[in-house]
């Protein structure tokens, strides 16, 4: 599952990235309930699964927690219908804590 | 569905070109130090482990990484057995082993078979594409190579002259892959590198799938 926020739109590097960096939204506690319902993955165009400032950090705790993968960062996903193939391949990185990824969606006839 | 994964692992015990040093971790946080997180910074060559050249590597003001075609790292794809042949492939390897007509190509060498890319240290001898092999490969029209060592050229040519034949005619280059288990024969390769801005190569995670 791929969470929408509009996020991406803000991006930038330098100074015009601080609004990207500012409030941004996030999942909570309610990540509980993604797990419940068998997620397997999710995604975010945001800096990070939990709102900004988040203390106790719950939908990272509630989704790592149940082995459910977490993506951050991504980008474009205006651009994706409501379902899509979607690939993410992350470096193999031997002990990391997690790695930067490349992703993208397949959609037919495109 | 089945997912066959061509990566190789990438830490600080990874194999490496002579002069570039293996990759580093720092802690930033951790949880065992009472942090709320772990996060690792990492210290890594571009050309470390599993990785894609970009044009940049051998030819002035070539594409960087930003710039790959994905499409070219995303479909069918031919890995094709030349565990037999002792020296460097040659052109009439590629020949035999009738190659022509893919687009995307895998060369599973005995690199793979000696699991080259697990050994601690770097070797000189290991199985990489002549030259005249590089312009067949152009010839027949191939868009993406792929190698089982760091490197597809051979390393007693210090004219590069493997490299500047793909990267000049734009074949995708990919280097370090781990092909000792994976069967000859039809796939769909999916090969994602970094978009790394202004980088001559990324690290990339490789995999085959069969039965999609």
């Amino acid at each position: 599952m791929l969470v929408r926020y509009g996020w991406d739109l803000r991006w930038a590097s330098g100074p015009e990235g601080r609004r990207f960096l500012r409030d941004w939204p996030g999942l909570g506690g309610e990540a509980e309930c993604l797990v419940e319902k068998g997620v397997a993955l999710v995604g975010c165009d945001t800096l990070a699964v939990d709102a900004v400032g988040s203390q106790e950090n719950p939908a990272h705790h509630a989704l790592l927690g149940s082995e459910v993968y977490v993506v951050e960062n991504l980008k474009n996903l205006n651009r994706l219908p409501p379902f899509c193939l979607f690939v993410a391949l992350p470096l193999k990185i031997r002990g990391g804590s997690g790695s930067l990824v490349r992703a993208g969606a397949l959609l037919p006839g495109r | 569905m089945e997912i066959i994964d061509i990566t190789a692992p990438t830490g600080p015990a990874s194999v490496m070109w002579p002069g570039q040093d293996a990759p580093s971790r720092e802690y930033l946080s951790h949880t065992e130090r009472g942090d709320p997180s772990t996060v690792t910074q990492w210290t890594l060559s571009a050309h470390t482990g599993t990785h894609v050249d970009a044009r940049m590597h051998f030819i002035p003001g070539g594409w960087t990484m930003e710039s790959l075609k994905l499409s070219r790292c995303v479909g069918p794809c031919l890995v094709v057995d030349l565990t037999h042949v002792m020296g460097h492939v040659g052109r009439a390897d590629l020949e035999a082993a009738e190659v022509a007509g893919a687009a995307r190509l895998l060369l599973k060498t005995r690199n793979s078979e000696d699991g080259l890319l697990g050994r601690g240290g770097f070797v000189e001898d290991y199985v990489a594409i002549e030259r005249e092999a590089a312009e067949y490969l152009v010839e027949i029209g191939v868009e993406t190579v792929g190698v089982d060592y760091l490197s597809v050229e051979p390393f007693e040519d210090k004219e590069f002259n493997t490299h500047h034949t793909l990267l000049g005619a734009d074949v995708i280059v990919v280097e370090g892959l781990v092909l000792g288990g994976v069967e000859p024969g039809e796939y769909l390769l999916t090969c994602l590198p970094l978009k790394l801005e202004g980088s001559d190569g990324s690290p990339a995670r490789a995999i085959l799938i069969r039965g999609l």
